[in-house]
């Protein structure tokens, strides 16, 4: 994980974290950089990830006492935050901004930019109020049209497993950059080489990039080409048909590289061989072309398409 | 003071630079444009400030340029007139250099020179011909882009039609002026790229006998070639120079042949 992080004033940037630590590095190491720069930081988070924030602050060196003090660093329970502004379960946009807006506005007015986390969005999720989450990253959105500020939201992994994907899908896309599209990985599992990947468009060069780095370390150099175009239309298939998270998996059998991509939606590809002079399809032309052996199959939690490239 | 990473990817603007400053530290804004101005002023360049739309920091800034915001230009920016301000430039550059300085230095703020609500496929098409004149007049021009006054995918969109980025995400691809009529095309086409560059080609070949140069291209698929089929059919006279074999051969295997031909520039 990136723990260098310029967030530009206007950014929203979601993280989706495994364990708490993951978490309080990478928020601890956001907060540190703005507070470095002179940006004024707003924290709304639970009282338990708030105290495990500033230990972390603390051991990087930032005096939050003296940063609290100076009014540079704002800190907000989340759940209280939440009912001042909740209304019969979707947030209210006018007292949103009467009272996050006031405060970002109080913050940026002269002239200084801020930082901000929240996990407001985290909590409704959390009670399995998904509408109201993603009603509140909207607010957030427009907020962050009107002020230099940029905001930080993080969710539990957890999230993604569950099989409501397609609110997934919509929070990826309410931020302007999903942290890293890769969501977990590389990693071993069942002998296979994996990493799972957001559905977003930023996803299949990601996915070649994994691909490529996976296949010079194992001394595939002269398969690499080759399999950056599979691997480029298959991710691209994914992401755009599928909007669900993906895996990608890298597997060496019998003489053969093995590339395939996991999803979870339960529509096989098709081969268009229809009429060619619309500009359509084709990816899997390629696919059929470049792969020595390929195809696509369900299995019990979606499907995958597969491809395989002979080492000799 | 330490410097700040921005700082230190400023001081290697060269003269005849065309910028892309993707502003992250907008606390430093009046630090930065105060260095750039210095290092212009070191090279014999004229120098000139536009924006930001504070006006004592303006104010503080133009105290530190040749130029600052004209009244004139002030008066034009009710509405938008590239080819006017292109004009001006043109003109100014010409009478800097008579005077015996080097060229012109502008540091723009994006913002306050380009209208609000520009749709982002005007301000790629105003960079890319700016690319031409910073080229033509050698130059030194940098854009300073700023959220929240453009959005971060317009952001990204725009510093990949620069030929020099400072902040901002490493672009995928960069599509750049080359000599004459020729455009550069270089890094990865793939879905993520494609509506960015789209825009990008369906601006310059407005202009026709149009030659895009795409020996750095390092990666394509089917969106990417999807994307220049397109082109192709809009636009007979758009040529290619230095097509790298892999496109031939992709092309060739998607059987893109059928809508149109990558014709080779002679």
């Amino acid at each position: 994980m990136n723990t260098e992080l310029m967030a530009r004033p206007g950014s929203h940037i979601v993280q989706f974290y495994e364990r708490d630590q993951e978490l309080v590095s990478t928020v601890a190491s956001y907060l540190r950089q703005g507070i470095g720069r002179g940006q004024a930081a707003v924290v709304i988070a639970t009282p338990e990830h708030l105290a495990l924030f500033f230990e972390q602050l603390h051991k990087d060196g930032v005096d939050v006492t003296a940063v609290s003090n100076s009014g540079a660093l704002v800190t907000l329970d989340a759940g209280a935050m939440l009912s001042t502004f909740m209304k019969d379960g979707a947030p209210d946009p006018t007292a949103f901004d009467l009272v996050i807006g006031k405060l970002i506005r109080e913050l940026t007015g002269k002239g200084v930019s801020a930082c901000a986390y929240g996990e407001m969005v985290a909590l409704l999720w959390d009670e399995g109020n998904i509408q109201g989450a993603l009603e509140l990253e909207r607010l957030w959105n427009t907020l962050l049209g009107t002020a230099p500020f940029s905001l930080l939201c993080a969710y539990p992994k957890s999230v993604i497993m569950e099989d409501q994907s397609d609110p997934f899908g919509d929070v990826c896309h309410l931020h302007s950059e999903v942290m890293g599209s890769v969501l977990m990985g590389p990693e071993l599992s069942d002998g296979q080489i994996v990493q799972t990947f957001q559905p977003v468009e930023q996803s299949p060069a990601a996915a070649r990039q994994f691909v490529a780095q996976t296949l010079t370390n194992s001394g595939h150099t002269h398969i690499i080409e080759d399999a950056l175009v599979v691997v480029s239309e298959l991710t691209t298939n994914a992401t755009v048909h599928t909007r669900r998270p993906f895996v990608v998996s890298i597997d060496f059998v019998r003489g053969a590289v093995r590339l395939a991509v996991k999803d979870r939606s339960r529509v096989l590809p098709t081969q268009r061989n229809g009429d060619l002079s619309d500009l359509g399809g084709r990816g899997l032309l390629l696919v059929e072309a470049l792969a020595a052996r390929w195809g696509a199959e369900l299995d019990q939690a979606g499907k995958v398409v597969w491809a395989e490239f002979d080492d000799a | 003071m330490l410097s700040t990473i921005e700082e230190k990817a400023l001081v290697d603007v060269v003269p005849g630079s065309h910028v892309g400053w993707a502003v992250g530290e907008p606390e430093n804004y009046e630090a930065n444009v105060s260095q750039l101005l210095r290092h212009g002023f070191a090279a014999g360049e004229k120098t000139g400030v536009f924006g930001p739309r504070d006006d004592e920091l303006l104010g503080i800034l133009g105290q530190q340029a040749h130029m600052s915001a004209d009244p004139l230009v002030d008066f034009l920016r009710g509405e938008f007139h590239p080819e006017t301000m292109f004009a001006m430039f043109r003109d100014e550059s010409a009478k800097a250099r008579s005077v015996g300085f080097n060229g012109l230095r502008v540091v723009a703020d994006m913002d306050w020179l380009l209208p609000a609500n520009l749709a982002s496929k005007d301000v790629v098409a105003f960079e890319l011909t700016l690319d031409r004149v910073v080229k033509e007049l050698g130059a030194t021009v940098i854009c300073a882009y700023r959220q929240p006054g453009f959005s971060a995918e317009d952001i990204d969109q725009t510093l990949s039609v620069h030929p020099v980025i400072c902040g901002g995400k490493e672009p995928q691809f960069r599509f750049v002026a080359g000599d004459e009529n020729t455009w550069l095309l270089a890094g990865e086409v793939d879905f993520a790229a494609a509506s960015a560059l789209a825009i990008a080609i369906e601006t310059v070949t407005r202009n026709p006998d149009c030659v895009i140069d795409i020996s750095d291209l390092r990666f394509i698929d089917v969106s990417g070639m999807r994307l220049l089929a397109r082109a192709c059919c809009a636009n007979e006279s758009l040529r290619f120079k230095s097509i790298p074999p892999f496109v031939h051969r992709l092309w060739r295997i998607a059987m893109f042949s059928s809508v149109a031909e990558l014709k080779e520039a002679v």
